[in-house]
């Protein structure tokens, strides 16, 4: 906390267009710190300032300063106004100096846990403004802060994004300090580090950098910092507008960087050495350095057996492909290939394009238009308007271009598929991108045929191989080979078979778990010895 | 890679999309006209006949929609000079580019067959469009006009006719095998080995009796076709046509009869019939030189099942008879294949068995020697039959029906 507020107050000095009163300490008087603070606000309305008498006996006035909304009433009316009024007349005082009433604040009657002191106005603000309360006491130019947040927020729910069968249901909340409790309380181990940083002089967002020292690569981490460090700007209010100050190659379609809402997701990445970056206000965490096989794995895979895990890794590739490239290849198939098509396929795509007006490269463009409205209406509309989406989706689409002569079956079909091998992507800035490149592909085949396909995949392969995240190869483990990473990408192997981390991005502590666990039967020896046990 | 290298990459590879020249299509695939069928012969007057049967996709019935009661293919011939000259002339009648890709059976008329058939096997194997994989048949006693006007009951396609016809014949009776173009055209070209392909003949339906006394509905019976053997070819040109058992003796020695029935007659009484179902076949072609002289072993091992025994059938428990009856197997298979020695070595004088070929193999430099005399040689060479012949299973029952009783 103490480390969060000093990069706040850095931050805030850096800031050259605030009319905060600045450099000014905390006077004696009472009266002309509050006009202070009042005006620094400018007289906003939830700001509360509550003026009281240090107990029944001692004249002292104190000022407790805090923001509605931001601070728990319970926990202030208990730990602060309740000692500062009632329990402070016994035992009495015997001298009612403002250092003396300070330091019995301070050391007996408050009893909230985290507590700080400030000499300054501007720090003072800067706590109030993340939703500490501030008690300054008559006659005394040092305030005392405590720590008594409280906001409403969102409960940790079941991940809907990324929706998984087995394994834990938490995901991420807005409140950065729930996620992290969250890894920590998985990863209960002191190396489990999170680093904190205020990024914006106006939004001040908190921004949490999370690794496992010794397991994440330290330069990676330094790099992490280093590109964190450099983003000066008023405010942030969401980790995707931080992924663009730090990605790789802002201009590359493919994501560099991973995002998930799922707590167990997160973890497993730190422990491959991952580094996560945790947004204040963002129930997403952010996962670097990436690697394209990130977007094709899903919680599932480790919940199911290893042999499952891999064939729908499989499934995905398969998928990937197919979303990728199936309107392009259909198209190029019939326009420009037609005896690649088994006969009798041949002849029903010709029978069905009997008549429509447009050429295949045309009627497949209309199809994936409309299917991109359809899919984005169907996340953008209010949610009393989705049954009107689907049932003009279903209509329009489905049936009265195919009844009304526009399109053929067969293309609905093709761009049907698409569609849900698209959604079939666990993730969904994947399937995103793909969906811009599908387009790519399709123009490209249909003007060049199977040529143009080939050298669209061909240029992505290019592309996603020059391509890197924090550093690290994006195609890792595949190119350049790295044979530990190998067990978790296209397959997903046993988990006593996962003796080592992935090269590339782990640190020192390279080793996972000890070798030989694979389950079996107990040797002779074994069982001798379990039989003796039995005896005695 | 920074943007400049990205940049010239593009460069690099702008042209290469833009320059190549493959892009022979661009029509729809709508605006096609699929060749199901092609047939070539020649006509009378010497010119070049070709018919081809042309799909009509939206006449095919699909399982959505009612049935069409129209053909499903339109069938056209033009005549030209040279074969591409008779296909280019096509375009005057047809409104649809005509597309061979998916042409996966061709037929040769007699005239075309006799005269030489090499014209349009290089048409066929120079044109990208064309696979080579199709089918080949010969067409026997009949106008190549006549065999495409012919329809089959069960298949609304043709070409589906022709090629169930080709499928059931291969695997259910051996008595002809199917051919490539590819595999005709290798044949042709290769030494010491002459093409058969199978033959393919109208069965003349009209003329029968259409409606049985009683029957409302007067029925149309449409002319249809049944492959009919063998065609042996010698170089490019038909020689002779072998018929249903001398097309399977052919293919005993080529190790491709792999299915049919044999009738035997049972080893204790002459008057009973068993039917042997053939199981598996192989064939080993053997040459050998013998004072000076070539001389040909043909060894051919076939395991059978015998399916279907009139009369007693108590001797399946005697292995004496069981021998006796692999002998009389053997006997036929031998017969069937000395039928097809005959026709090839003293009727078409064509080495249809490849027995130049094998001589090639084996002794590639004696073979320099004899190969110009090849076809004098051919039709006296003598030839060694060893016919292994092997009974295996009687079927579900043991005992005959007769016995039991």
């Amino acid at each position: 906390m103490r480390r969060y507020l000093r990069t706040g107050q850095r931050q805030l000095l850096q800031s050259p267009s605030s009319d905060v009163p600045m450099k000014d300490e905390i006077r004696l008087n009472l009266t002309e710190n509050e006009n202070q603070i009042r005006t620094a606000f400018g007289y906003s309305t939830d700001l509360v300032i509550r003026k009281v008498k240090f107990g029944a006996y001692i004249d002292t006035k104190l000022l407790i300063v805090h923001i509605d909304g931001l601070v728990n009433n319970n926990g202030i009316s208990e730990s602060v106004i309740k000692p500062i009024t009632l329990l402070s007349d016994w035992p009495p005082l015997t001298d009612p100096a403002p250092a003396q009433i300070f330091a019995q604040l301070k050391n007996r009657l408050i009893t909230n846990s985290e507590l700080t002191e400030v000499g300054r106005i501007e720090d003072l603000l800067s706590e109030v403004c993340f939703g500490n309360t501030a008690i300054l006491v008559e006659g005394h130019n040092v305030a005392l802060i405590a720590d008594l947040k409280g906001w409403k927020e969102r409960n940790i729910e079941a991940s809907t994004t990324e929706p998984a069968l087995h394994g834990p249901k938490e995901s991420f909340v807005e409140t950065m300090r729930t996620n992290t409790s969250m890894i920590r309380r998985h990863i209960r181990d002191p190396r489990l580090r999170i680093e904190e940083r205020t990024i914006g002089a106006i939004g001040r967002t908190s921004i949490a950098i999370v690794y496992i020292s010794g397991i994440a690569r330290d330069s990676i981490v330094q790099e992490v910092r280093n590109r964190i460090d450099r983003i000066s700007i008023d405010s942030i209010q969401s980790s995707g507008m931080l992924e663009e100050f730090i990605e790789d190659s802002p201009f590359s379609l493919f994501p560099t960087i991973a995002r998930t809402e799922r707590v167990d997701r997160t973890l497993s990445t730190l422990l491959e050495g991952r580094i996560v970056i945790m947004t204040e206000g963002t129930p997403f965490s952010l996962i670097v350095p990436c690697n394209i096989f990130m977007f094709i794995s899903s919680p599932d895979d480790y919940y199911e057996n290893s042999l499952i895990g891999s064939l729908l890794r499989f499934l995905r590739i398969f998928l990937f492909l197919i979303s990728l490239m199936l309107p392009g290849m259909y198209v190029a198939a019939t326009a420009f290939h037609p005896e690649m098509i088994p006969t009798p396929l041949a002849l029903a795509i010709a029978a069905q394009r009997e008549g429509l007006p447009f050429p295949a490269l045309f009627e497949a463009l209309l199809l994936a238009i409309s299917f991109e409205a359809l899919q984005e209406a169907s996340i953008r509309a209010p949610l009393v308007f989705s049954a009107t989406v689907s049932i003009l989706g279903i209509l329009v689409l489905g049936q009265i271009t195919v009844q009304a002569g526009l399109v053929s079956p067969f293309m609905v079909i093709v761009i049907a598929i698409t569609g849900i091998a698209s959604m079939a992507l666990p993730s969904f800035s994947m399937s995103i991108s793909i969906r811009v490149l599908r387009f790519a592909l399709l123009i490209l085949g249909g003007i060049l045929g199977l040529y143009g396909v080939i050298w669209g995949m061909a240029a992505l392969l290019i592309h996603t191989a020059t391509l890197r995240s924090f550093g690290v190869p994006y195609s890792e483990p595949i190119m350049p080979l790295g044979i530990s990473g190998l067990g978790d990408s296209q397959v997903r192997i046993s988990q006593w078979l996962k003796r080592k981390r992935p090269t590339l991005v782990s640190g020192i502590n390279k080793t996972r778990q000890a070798a030989g666990q694979k389950p079996s039967p107990p040797t002779p020896e074994e069982k001798k010895a379990s039989a003796k046990e039995e005896e005695s | 890679m920074g943007l400049r290298a990205n940049v010239i990459l593009v460069c690099l590879l702008l042209p290469c999309l833009l320059c190549c020249g493959c892009r022979t299509a661009g029509f729809d695939i709508e605006e096609l006209g699929f060749v199901q069928i092609s047939a070539f012969d020649r006509t009378d007057d010497g010119l070049i006949q070709v018919s081809v049967q042309i799909a009509k996709p939206f006449a095919i019935t699909s399982s959505a929609g009612p049935p069409i009661d129209e053909k499903p293919y339109w069938t056209v011939s033009s005549t030209g000079q040279t074969c591409y000259q008779a296909i280019r002339n096509l375009s005057t009648q047809s409104p649809r580019i005509i597309f061979w890709g998916h042409n996966r059976l061709t037929l040769l008329g007699e005239n075309m067959a006799k005269s030489g058939v090499s014209e349009v096997l290089d048409l066929l194997q120079r044109n990208h469009e064309v696979r080579s994989s199709m089918d080949v048949m010969s067409v026997r006693n009949a106008s190549i006009d006549e065999v495409m006007a012919t329809m089959f009951e069960l298949e609304r396609q043709p070409v589906k006719g022709f090629f169930g016809l080709l499928w059931s014949i291969q695997r259910r009776n051996s008595t002809s095998f199917p051919q490539s173009v590819l595999e005709l055209s290798r044949k042709i070209e290769t030494e010491g080995m002459e093409p058969v392909i199978p033959s393919v003949e109208v069965v003349n339906r009209s003329d029968e009796e259409t409606a049985a006394p009683g029957q409302l509905r007067e029925e149309v019976v449409m002319d249809s076709v049944r492959i009919n053997g063998m065609a042996a070819f010698k170089e490019d040109k038909l020689v002779g046509w072998l018929a249903d058992r001398e097309s399977r003796g052919v293919l005993w020695v080529l190790g491709k009869a792999q299915r049919g029935i044999l009738v035997i007659r049972d080893p204790r009484d002459d008057n009973n019939l068993i039917s042997i179902r053939i199981g598996a076949s192989s064939s080993k072609i053997v040459p050998e030189i013998v004072d000076d002289r070539p001389v040909i072993r043909v060894v051919v091992e076939a395991e059978g099942d015998p399916l279907e025994i009139d009369g007693d059938a108590s001797f399946l428990h005697h292995p004496e008879i069981w021998a006796s009856m692999e002998r009389r197997m053997a006997a036929v298979i031998r017969n069937e294949i000395q039928m097809a020695l005959t026709a090839g070595q003293q009727q078409f004088q064509s080495d249809i068995f490849g027995f130049g070929r094998a001589f090639y193999s084996k002794y590639p430099h004696e073979w320099q020697l004899i190969k110009d005399n090849w076809d004098n040689i051919f039709p006296t060479l003598e030839v060694q039959l060893d016919i292994i012949a092997n009974l295996k299973e009687p079927g579900l029952t043991v005992e005959g029906v007769r016995q039991a009783q």
